[in-house]
Parts: structure tokens; C-alpha cells; sequence
């Protein structure tokens, strides 16, 4: 179907016409038998064994092709045919901000706003022609298309969009629709989101729709502001930009205030930032970084003028870790680092390890040319082997792997048999789209925990110990941009995020991670009104240090701080009312004439309509025109039981 | 009315020819066949001692001369022959119509008849599943006959076994039973019939009509689909060489099954075609075969 003008709406009633042209068939050969010659007797004839061996050739009369393409017709039409427009290219945008993981509050279902995003998008590309070509754009991408998800035919782009899920980041979906128009290349651009955006017709673009997915319980139409995002550029100077977008009547003054936590648990003030936002737009204001060490940030956003009261501010302040500042990636591999796909990694740099130095590295982390990696850095051993792991986060891909993890079996054309969703590495893959064309199984060491399982043994193994996380796989991960196989980039990428702790830096838990501690875990809280309890080998403490963080520490004084970075997604993007004029909203019905599809059913069922009224009028004089039947045709001298 | 075919001079060749009984029966009136009662016949029997009452113009008078007894001359009689002659009236015999298979078994019946009449035979023919005449005497008695045969029979019920024996239980005396058939039928059908005649003490002929698409069937019904007259049945047909060769294997083997399972049951029997010349069958298939002489 691929590359075809024509779709069907109900594909599945084509099975018809198979069966409607064998019994047409059956019929006419049947009638073309003619009336049966009567003998005196077949009790001789019924003994012949050759009786059927002279066969004649089926020779429909005209009404036989006319039946035909009548069956044709009607099988068609009540397939639903329809012609698409050829060659339609469509950028499908899909909001994949956490705030699409809201659900419908007091529903049974449970049905988040993401699905029904994903829904009203899934049944937008089963309208589409074959021939379309869709770009998806996960707004989490910020306007970026994996090479796997370009240009793809609507059936592709159906088992795409349902590998996406919302991740926690903000959308900015009016730049991305900017963006988009500027590159003046789709000819429709559609826009799945909860937001109320502000975007206006795209020139050049034959067609802008925003299909909202939003719970009509939600509008409450109250006027809010939200510090909808935290990143921390890496220049020179690292510089912190928080985004704030706000739904308000005109425009909103705002202030956003930072603050930084350091080991010690005690915050200071960084600075104080003011800024305007108007009614769906986002607004950034930047802050440059001191190097203090700290471990976080914290953000907080005020309302600047009286006139604009915020009626909810749950939303108004954030934690951000100094997570990737300074990170590099160690590579020791026989490969180029080109060759391995690391070079496209973004965001960090790349010190190649030769498998010679591997071993001195490991030993003191420091490279021949001097490099010395921190607790930030990341290690990828690519089928090297090294007598000791050293004490950084470190990818081990398996070759040759010594010490703790160790290889077992090996075999060919693997096919993952079960994953461990739960964990933040594999919990974003989908079992069936993987099949791999080798492996090895792991052992690992008891810390360390499977999480893709094959019937030869477990795949992937991940755990910790003494604070560094460490990754072992038994097949290839690289490259990871994913031409050859997607979700081994995915899951590339997601290691490299683990690895790297998230968004975090090592020691900072961020918000919806969970902390994972020995059994028999005890905690105290310091400066609290009691302890919790107290036993085991390693006591924890955990503490408020102010601004809302927790600060855990335990015995050995090892410390953690806990930013609970509040995100109500009940809440977010609450002021549907103060859209504005310029903005069409379409309701969630997708089957807008403006898809550019055509519906021949109705066409094929009124030519057929018309061809059975001809047949009738036809028939209707031609008996008008013979004499009356004599009543001796096809009865001659048949058996009143036969006749 | 007799038909066309029944000629002066078929006529007199008919007169030539007499019903032949394998066995002597019993009749109720004079007649010219050998009846095992004794009386006045003009075939001397045997002697027997005078008694008192007994005719003297029988008294074999050369015999009392050499032997002073007296003695009584006794004779067979002559009696009449029952002949009933069973028709087979299904639809297989009027099939196909334009072959006239019935009406040669029609002809068949009336001569012989005709020829039973004449010789003060008394003749009934019985058309099973249909009407039936009864047993006629006289020459004349033929067109009464003839008007019976005039009109093709319309068997009303299809159990053609179940008519025979219906028609057969008209018959008070025994004497000669003539069955008249295409025989395209089951063996056991025809053990049927055959025993309900042989029940009635019948000397019992059977005389096979087979027409031309009996015999070869390729030349009407050619190939398609061909439909039993009496059953309905449909056969998708398909006739080359090797078809009909087979077919007439069957049909011979058929026959010859019929004949020995007939010749089991001491019956007559002779395979007439329809499309012989009736005086053919007359003056040679059936003295041959042994019911005329």
C-alpha cells in the first residue's frame, strides 16, 4: 500500500472479493452446464470411471464481467476507498512534557493526557494517504528528529509514536512551531498538546492545526505563572537559564530568585532576576554560575506585579543539580571514537583511551597526557579488557571482560526475553522491537542487578557500589544514533544518562528518582524532633537544610541531598481562557475535511446504485419485448422431481 | 386399431407361429395347446379297463379282438394357454422419446398376442403402475388390445416392483408370463419380479429391449450433464474412446449378468434392439429363443 494515492478505511472487507468472484465463477459455470439431457438410465453411466475427464472451458457470456465489476464496485465501496493527497508531508508535533502525564482527576481509567494525545495522533495517521511522509517531533527534542524518525509512512510513524511517553522537561512548543515554519519544508504541521499556544498560522504552510488534549475539569481559567524549566548552559562560564511561561491576561512581571547548596547543607543567595511574560509565551532570564562547588540549584519564582495575582504557585520553584559540568567520557575502545558514534554525543567531551593505558588509568584515572577524570566523568570500556575497574561510573561492553564482570555462554540471533521496565535504564523500550544478531550472558556481581534477560542468561547488568554506578553489557550498544538499530540507541543514551546520574550530579537525588538502600536501613533526622530509628550496619541521617532540601549523610559520612523539585502536573498550564485570538482550536475529533482525503465510497456505491437500476430497467423490457414463455423450456421431458 | 407395422402379410406370417409352453397347463376351455387333463383330445394317451358308463365308441375294438378285454382308449386333451405379457411401463422406456423404444415393445406385445389369439390362447397384457386388460379370446380381441396400447402409459407411482406384483396378482391360472423390458435396472429388482412370476407358476420368458442410446449413448446425449429419467439423478458426462469402450464393457457385462441370473431361475431370455425390423424378432430372435415355434 506504501506509495498508493488510494487507501482503504475497512481493508479487511477486500477479503469479499476473492470469495464474491468464485461463487460468481461457480454460478455461471454451473449455469453454462446447461439443462441436463435426461437418458433412459445412469446405473451404467454411474459406473464409469472417466465419465468427467472431457471438461469445457469456461466461457462467461458480457453480464458475467458486468456482475463482476458490479461485485467489484460494491466491494470497494463498502471498503471505504478514499484518495489521499500524494506526496503529503506532515510534521506531527506531540508534546512530551511531563505535564501531558496528567490524568483526569477522580477518573477510573486513568487515562493521562498523553494518551489521549497519542490517540487523537494515532487516528489523525490512519487518515493519512500512504504515500505521506511524517516527521514526528517529540517536544522533548526541542524541535530535534532522531534519524529514526524522519520521514516516515503512516503505518511507521503509528508504531513510532507509540514507543513515546512524556519525560520530565518542558515543552516550548511555540518555538518549535516557529521553528518549523522557518524551515518551510512540511505542508501541514500539526501540534498535539495540552498547552494553549499562542502560535499563529504559519505562512508557507498550507495548514496549522493544535489539537488540544487537554480535561475540560482542568480550566479553571485562573491566571498562573510557572517556572516551567531549569538548564544549565555549558560555556565557558556555565550559565543557569530558568524558562517561565505564564497564562495571564496581557503580559506578567516576574522576579526569579537563586539560591545554591553546597556540602555543607547551608544555602546562599546566587541572585535575583526580573523579567516580563506574556499570556503563552515563555520567558527566559539567565544566571551566571559561580564555581563554589555547590551541589544544587534552587529557583524560585515570584510575582513582580500586584495586578497579576498567581493563583497557583506550587509550580513556581525548582532544584537543579550541577549535574554534566565538567563531565567527559573516557573512551577506551580499539575503535575511533567516530567510528563508535561518541563524537555525536552532545553536551560532553570525548578523551579516548588507548587499550595500552587502560590499565594506568584504571589505577590512578589519570590518562598518559595527564587528564585526570572526577567523580563526574564516565568510563566506556569497549571490548578491551582490564584487570581492575576503577572507581568512576564505567560502561562495560562485553569482549573481554575481567574481574567482576565476567562473561558466560554465548549465542547467536538473541532475542531479550524479558526487560526490567521498572528500571530508569530499560524502562522507556519496548521487548518486541529488539532482536540481536549476538550475545554474551553476564555474571556480575551480586550488587549488580539484570535488567535484560535472554534464555541464554541475563544481557545488561547495572548496580552500584560505593556510590559509582557501573553498566556491563553482553552485546553491542554502539552507535547509538540508532540507523541500524534504534532502540539499542535509546537505550545507549539512557545508559550514558544513568551513568552519568541523570540530571543530577553523583550524590543529588532528582525528583522522582528513588534512593536506593540496603535492607534493614535505618534512618535519623537531624535537626528533626526525633529520630526515626536507628540499626544496622550503616546508620543514615536525613535532614532539612532549608528551602525545602534534604540532606542525607550517613555513618561513614558519605552526604546526599534530597531536592524535592516540586512539579504539581495537576496543575500546570491551567489558564485555557486567556488564549488568544490568533489561536484556532480544534476539538479532538481529527476527521476535519482539511486532511485532504477524498471518500470514493460514495461515489462507487451510486455508479454501482446506478448500474443494478439499468440491469433492472433492462430486464424489465426485455421480457416485454420476448413472447410469453411456452412452459415447455427446460422441463423437456425431465421428471416432475427433477423438474 | 392395430399400428402400421401390422400388415396383411405380418399378419400371415403371425398365423405361421404358436406360443410355445415349456410345460402343459391346465386350461378352462378347448383350445390347441396339450392340457395334462385326459378327455377327447385327438392325442391318444393311453388304454385303461372299460367300466361301466364309459362311451362305447371308445372301446378300442382291435384290442378286445386279440385279447377278449375289453379296454377304453384315452387321450390328452387340448386346452387354451394363458399368456400374460407384463409391460414395463416406467420412464426409462419412453426415453428418449424420438427412439420409439416403447412402441416397439408395444409391437412386440400385440403380435405376440396376435399370434396367441389365433390359436384361441387367452391373453392378458398388464401394464404395471398403469391400466390392464383382462384375459381376452378371439382374434378380434387384438384391437381391444391395440386400443389399450394406443396411448403411451403414464405410470403413476415410482415403485415399479410393487406394480409388477400388483398386476401379477390377477392371475388365477398358470400358464406363460412374458416380461418386456429394458432391464436397466438393479438385479435384485429384477430377482423381485422374477420370483412374483415364478410364485404364479408362470413359464416365464424375458425379452430385453434396448434401444440405440442404451447401447451407445455418446452418439445422443453426448458430453454435459445427463439427468435419470425416472430417479432425476445428475452425472456430469464426458464421453472419448476410452469411455465408451468402457461403457460397453459395462453394458455387456450387464446383460451377461442378467442372462445368468435368468438362466439360474430356468427363465427365457433374449436381448431384442429397438432398432430391428419387429419381423426379425418375430420369425427369428424369439422361435430361436423357444416361446414361438
Amino acid at each position: 500500500m506504501s506509495g498508493l494515492p488510494f487507501g482503504f478505511a475497512l481493508p479487511w472487507i477486500l477479503v469479499t472479493i476473492p470469495i464474491g468472484i468464485t461463487t460468481l465463477v461457480y454460478a455461471y459455470r454451473r449455469r453454462a452446464r446447461g439443462m441436463p439431457k435426461v437418458v433412459a438410465s445412469v446405473i451404467l453411466l454411474r459406473q464409469l470411471k472417466r465419465r468427467a475427464s472431457v471438461r469445457r472451458h469456461f466461457k462467461p457470456p458480457a453480464r458475467f464481467f458486468f456482475e463482476l465489476l458490479l461485485l467489484m464496485l460494491l466491494a470497494l465501496g463498502a471498503a471505504g476507498l478514499f484518495q489521499a493527497t500524494p506526496g503529503e508531508r506532515v510534521a506531527l508535533v506531540i508534546d512530551t512534557s511531563l505535564s501531558m502525564s496528567a490524568r483526569r482527576p477522580g477518573a477510573t481509567n486513568r487515562e493521562r493526557r498523553f494518551d489521549v494525545a497519542q490517540r487523537d495522533a494515532q487516528q489523525f495517521l490512519g487518515d493519512l494517504g500512504a504515500a505521506s511522509l511524517i516527521d514526528i517531533f517529540p517536544t522533548h527534542l526541542h524541535g530535534a528528529t532522531s534519524a529514526t524518525l524522519e520521514k516516515l509512512s503512516p503505518a511507521h510513524a503509528r508504531d513510532r509514536l507509540a514507543d513515546l511517553v512524556p519525560t520530565q522537561s518542558s515543552d516550548g512548543l511555540d518555538e518549535l512551531l516557529q521553528r518549523l515554519a522557518r524551515s518551510a519544508q512540511y505542508d501541514r504541521v500539526l501540534a498535539f498538546t495540552d498547552k494553549v499556544s499562542s502560535t499563529t498560522p504559519i505562512s508557507g504552510v498550507r495548514s496549522t492545526q493544535i489539537i488540544t488534549a487537554h480535561f475540560d475539569e482542568q480550566s479553571n481559567g485562573a491566571p498562573n505563572l510557572a517556572l516551567s524549566g531549569l538548564q544549565i548552559l555549558r560555556t565557558d562560564r556555565p550559565t543557569l537559564v530558568a524558562s517561565i511561561e505564564g497564562w495571564v491576561t496581557g503580559t506578567a512581571s516576574f522576579a526569579v530568585t537563586l539560591e545554591a547548596i553546597g556540602r555543607s547543607g547551608t544555602p546562599h543567595h546566587i541572585g535575583r532576576q526580573r523579567g516580563v511574560v506574556r499570556s503563552g509565551a515563555t520567558s527566559t532570564v539567565s544566571f551566571p554560575l559561580p564555581d563554589d562547588g555547590a551541589l544544587a540549584y534552587h529557583a524560585q519564582l515570584e510575582e513582580d506585579s500586584p495586578a497579576h495575582n498567581d493563583a497557583t504557585n506550587k509550580d513556581n520553584d525548582q532544584w537543579i543539580g550541577r549535574e554534566n559540568l565538567g563531565q567527559r567520557l573516557f573512551v577506551a575502545s580499539a575503535e575511533s571514537v567516530e567510528r563508535l558514534g561518541l563524537s555525536a554525543v552532545r553536551g560532553t567531551s570525548v578523551v579516548p583511551l588507548s587499550a595500552a593505558e587502560l590499565d594506568t588509568f584504571s589505577r590512578s584515572k589519570t590518562t598518559q597526557g595527564g587528564v585526570e577524570a572526577t567523580s563526574g566523568d564516565l568510563l566506556v570500556i569497549h571490548r578491551l579488557s582490564t584487570s581492575t575497574i576503577p572507581a568512576l561510573p564505567t560502561l562495560l561492553v562485553a569482549g573481554e571482560i575481567n574481574g567482576e564482570f565476567s562473561l558466560g555462554a554465548q549465542g547467536s540471533s538473541l532475542t531479550p526475553t524479558r526487560w526490567e521496565n521498572s528500571h530508569s535504564i530499560t524502562s522507556y523500550l519496548n521487548l518486541p522491537l529488539l532482536s540481536l544478531p549476538q550475545g554474551f550472558a553476564l555474571r556480575g556481581p551480586a550488587w549488580s542487578r539484570a535488567i535484560v534477560h535472554s534464555s541464554i542468561g541475563p544481557l545488561l547488568l547495572a548496580g552500584e557500589r560505593d556510590g559509582v554506578r557501573f553498566v556491563a553489557t553482553g552485546f553491542e550498544l554502539f552507535p547509538f544514533e540508532g540507523k541500524r538499530a534504534p532502540l539499542l540507541s535509546i537505550l545507549t543514551f539512557n545508559i550514558l544518562k544513568w551513568l552519568g546520574g541523570s540530571t543530577q550530579a553523583p550524590g543529588v537525588v532528582a525528583v522522582g528518582e528513588s534512593v536506593e538502600l540496603p535492607a534493614g536501613t535505618v534512618f535519623s533526622v537531624l535537626g528533626g524532633p526525633a529520630p526515626l530509628e536507628e540499626s544496622g550496619e550503616r546508620n543514615y541521617s536525613l535532614r532539612t537544610v532549608g528551602i525545602g532540601a534534604l540532606l542525607l549523610r550517613d555513618t561513614a559520612g558519605k552526604e546526599r541531598v534530597l531536592t524535592p523539585a516540586f512539579f504539581d502536573e495537576e496543575e500546570s498550564n491551567t489558564a485555557a481562557t486567556f488564549q488568544t485570538a490568533a489561536v484556532e482550536l480544534t476539538n479532538r475529533n481529527t476527521q476535519t475535511s482539511d486532511q485532504a482525503t477524498i471518500r470514493l465510497s460514495w461515489i462507487l456505491a451510486l455508479l454501482a446504485f446506478t448500474m443494478i437500476l439499468l440491469d433492472l430497467l433492462y430486464q424489465s423490457t426485455r421480457s416485454l419485448r420476448r413472447p410469453a414463455a411456452t412452459g415447455h423450456e427446460g422441463t423437456r421431458d425431465l421428471p416432475r422431481e427433477a423438474a | 386399431m392395430l399400428p402400421e407395422t401390422f400388415t396383411p402379410r405380418f399378419l400371415r406370417q403371425l398365423e405361421l407361429f404358436k406360443i410355445h409352453a415349456r410345460r402343459t397347463f391346465l386350461g378352462t376351455r378347448q383350445g390347441g395347446h396339450v392340457s395334462p387333463k385326459k378327455g377327447h383330445g385327438i392325442e391318444f394317451s393311453d388304454y385303461r379297463m372299460y367300466q361301466l358308463g364309459d362311451n362305447p365308441r371308445h372301446i378300442d375294438w382291435g384290442v378286445y379282438a386279440r385279447s377278449d378285454r375289453l379296454y377304453v382308449k384315452r387321450f390328452q386333451e387340448e386346452q387354451e394357454l394363458s399368456v400374460m405379457l407384463l409391460l414395463d411401463t416406467s420412464r426409462s422406456m419412453m426415453t428418449p422419446p424420438a427412439e420409439g423404444k416403447w412402441e416397439y415393445v408395444r409391437d412386440l406385445a400385440l403380435s405376440i398376442s396376435y399370434i396367441a389369439l389365433m390359436e384361441q390362447d387367452s391373453v392378458a397384457i398388464a401394464l404395471p403402475g398403469s391400466e390392464s386388460s383382462p384375459f381376452v379370446h378371439g382374434g378380434r380381441a387384438i384391437h381391444r388390445l391395440g386400443a389399450l396400447l394406443a396411448e403411451r402409459p403414464t405410470a403413476q407411482s415410482t415403485n415399479f416392483v410393487r406394480d409388477v406384483q400388483l398386476s401379477l396378482a390377477r392371475v388365477r391360472f398358470p400358464g406363460v408370463g412374458i416380461f418386456i423390458s429394458d432391464l436397466l435396472f438393479s438385479l435384485d429388482e429384477l430377482g423381485a419380479i422374477a420370483n412374483s412370476m415364478l410364485a404364479r407358476n408362470l413359464d416365464c420368458t424375458v425379452l430385453q429391449v434396448l434401444g440405440p442410446s442404451d447401447l451407445e449413448p455418446w452418439k445422443s446425449a453426448g458430453s454435459g450433464l445427463a439427468a435419470d429419467s425416472e430417479s432425476g439423478e445428475e452425472i456430469e458426462l464426458g464421453f472419448d474412446a476410452g469411455t465408451e469402450a468402457e461403457y460397453t464393457f459395462l453394458l455387456h457385462r450387464h446383460i451377461q449378468e442378467v442372462r445368468h441370473f435368468l438362466h439360474q431361475k430356468r427363465i427365457a431370455f433374449v436381448q431384442i434392439g429397438s432398432n430391428e425390423p419387429l419381423a426379425t424378432a418375430m420369425t427369428k430372435h424369439l422361435p430361436r429363443m423357444g416361446l414361438l415355434k
